[in-house]
């Protein structure tokens, strides 16, 4: 009785344009209502404490450190850089808006700045290349899913938050999964152009201009080793790293390239805030909803119903990926994964799946989800960026979607890609 | 009156936010450099960053109520027909303002319970009420923008819904975009 009207109201006050942390949190009250031993005091204890967490505050730090990071110059100065190195490779341009992704990843904690930053400069030149506008914008959508697969990522930290794993392992664990999905997007480009003829090689660029590259954007490019070389070596805590990252960002942009003034720092400071207000709402109340559905013993039931089912665990998983590319296609990802992780991972954990290893599937299927119509965050950006009608999008999209979900079924059923470097860095699980 | 009511309604938040923002960098940045250059921590560092940032979610979450920040569902929302588009909007703001002044009545409650028992926190030594009423001025705040947004549903029919997707650093990019 009390889960259904947990999930009930839940339901229909999200279809009704409820924010979804105002959603989980009213259904949640309506729930204790029917739960004599939680009183609603519980609820408003949970609101300040679920928020008032060290690890968290590394959200906010690393959304407004890529946020001053992106302004201005530094995406230009990574994609000279992916340039020099990559211009003449197969795959043209297509390979060095992929790559430059993948090295702004690095120092945004977020998949749609990472669309932004690259693609307003990217899809024009691809245009310019040959390619089809859409093609080049549906490209930069997906390669937008990198942001959240290499560290640092904000989606992470949730994940690590709701499951209470280390984040510095689930960092190190999305490293080769996420060169795994641009390795996947850079080879089905490559298969694009051929067949669409518009790769067009580039020169190959000089040792010396390359090293006029990295020289120019040494600056960008020092701060993922900043950032993880003081995680992992010891040195600080991934939220002190992110009060670094921040600093860093704010020296370099001002003082250096001189593409911040004083002034803005505020109201960028307000957006990050605001930003990170909007999403995080629903951890203060996640605290009850995870109580509620602990009490209510529902991934007890859950894991029970299915596992009568089958116990094999493939099975389980196949049927948990298609769920969450489901989710993901309709809810805002943190949401789903601060709902979804309680309800799945005791399952999951039952059958020897291991929660870093979860984790890193759950945030590449939702990340799916990013470029996935109706609601594709990524992919209205890069209609934004790219001045590309939504609907043309959209058409493009469906085959980028397909190798993802090949790239996903790869890090899902080989364990090892996800969890070698946490084993090798920080003894993890042994 | 006025021209002050105005000033504080745009800028009250992002005041007590950015200056929260501001806290939460320097305590953690200032820990991390007294801890290389001094060997030394500042041990109340951490407690206040956490103060700070539960102060800037939750005058956030009123401030994200002005500018449109929060993340619906809006599917079912833009697939009505305007007229009853109206009426589901009102429920919608009906229901964020029950639960703003739910949140703010629980705030109360707790916050008073916890300065009666004398709580304080472990570092500083501040009371705990103190973090508790967080939510008594989010939730208070929050009611306030709510009831002008339901009013304004209400009397002049609907007000564009922001959408839910377009999330991840829109603003910033969008200011950022011709640099």
């Amino acid at each position: 009785m009390t889960t259904a009207i947990l999930f009930g109201s839940f339901a229909v006050l999200l279809l009704a344009g409820v924010p979804i942390g105002i959603a989980l949190g009213a259904a949640s009250l309506l729930a204790i209502a029917y739960i004599p031993f939680l009183g609603f005091d519980f609820y408003a204890l949970g609101l300040v404490s679920g928020i008032n967490s060290f690890t968290l505050i590394a959200v906010v730090l690393f959304t407004l450190a890529g946020s001053v990071m992106s302004r201005g110059g530094i995406s230009r100065r990574l994609i000279a850089v992916a340039e020099a190195f990559f211009g003449n490779a197969p795959g043209g341009l297509g390979t060095v808006t992929i790559m430059a992704c993948l090295f702004f990843a690095a120092i945004s904690g977020t998949g749609s700045a990472t669309v932004a930053a690259i693609g307003l400069a990217m899809i024009p030149a691809l245009a310019r290349r040959g390619y089809d506008r859409a093609y080049a914008g549906a490209m930069v959508a997906s390669a937008g899913a990198l942001g959240v697969m290499i560290p640092p990522s904000v989606v992470m930290i949730i994940y690590a938050v709701t499951a209470q794993v280390s984040v510095s392992a689930l960092f190190l664990a999305g490293i080769i999964p996420g060169i795994v999905i641009a390795i996947a997007l850079i080879l089905y480009n490559i298969y694009q152009t051929r067949k669409g003829g518009w790769e067009a090689k580039g020169v190959a660029a000089t040792w010396r201009q390359r090293w006029e590259a990295v020289n120019q954007a040494k600056l960008a490019l020092l701060m993922p080793l900043v950032v993880l070389g003081g995680i992992y070596g010891g040195i600080v805590t991934p939220t002190e790293s992110s009060a670094v990252a921040v600093v860093y960002a704010l020296l370099v942009s001002t003082f250096v390239y001189k593409e911040l003034s004083w002034r803005e720092l505020g109201p960028i400071m307000l957006q990050s805030a605001l930003l990170v207000s909007a999403v995080l709402v629903i951890i203060g109340a996640s605290v009850a909803f995870g109580r509620i559905i602990a009490l209510e013993r529902i991934p007890l039931e859950l894991s029970r119903f299915v596992l009568g089912i089958t116990d094999n665990w493939i099975v389980v998983l196949l049927a948990i990926l298609v769920l969450l590319l489901i989710i993901g296609t309709f809810l805002e990802t943190l949401a789903a994964i601060v709902i979804l992780t309680p309800v799945l991972l005791p399952m999951v954990t039952q059958l020897g799946i291991d929660p870093i290893h979860f984790g890193v599937i759950m945030i590449v299927a939702l990340a799916i989800g990013f470029v996935t119509p109706p609601l594709g965050a990524n992919l209205f950006m890069a209609s934004q960026v790219g001045g590309i009608p939504f609907d043309d999008l959209v058409k493009r999209i469906f085959k980028w979607v397909l190798v993802m979900t090949a790239a996903l079924l790869v890090i899902s059923f080989w364990p090892d890609l996800s969890l070698i470097l946490p084993r090798l860095f920080l003894g993890y699980g042994s | 009156m006025q021209r002050w009511l105005r000033l504080a309604e745009r800028y009250f938040e992002p005041i007590i936010i950015v200056t929260s923002l501001g806290v939460v960098i320097v305590l953690l940045f200032a820990d991390v450099v007294a801890r290389f250059a001094f060997q030394t921590s500042v041990p109340w560092a951490g407690e206040v960053a956490r103060f700070a940032f539960v102060y800037m979610i939750y005058f956030g979450i009123s401030y994200a109520i002005r500018e449109k920040r929060h993340l619906r569902v809006t599917i079912l929302v833009d697939a009505v027909p305007s007229a009853l588009r109206r009426w589901i909007m009102a429920f919608a703001e009906a229901v964020f303002l029950a639960y703003s002044v739910a949140v703010c009545v629980l705030g109360v409650q707790i916050t008073a319970n916890a300065i009666e028992r004398g709580q304080s926190l472990s570092a500083t030594q501040w009371p705990t009420g103190w973090l508790y009423a967080a939510i008594i001025f989010s939730g208070a705040l929050s009611a306030l923008r709510l009831s002008h947004s339901l009013w304004m549903i209400l009397r002049h029919g609907q007000e564009p819904l922001r959408e839910n997707t377009a999330l991840e650093d829109e603003g910033i990019q969008r200011e950022g975009a011709g640099s």
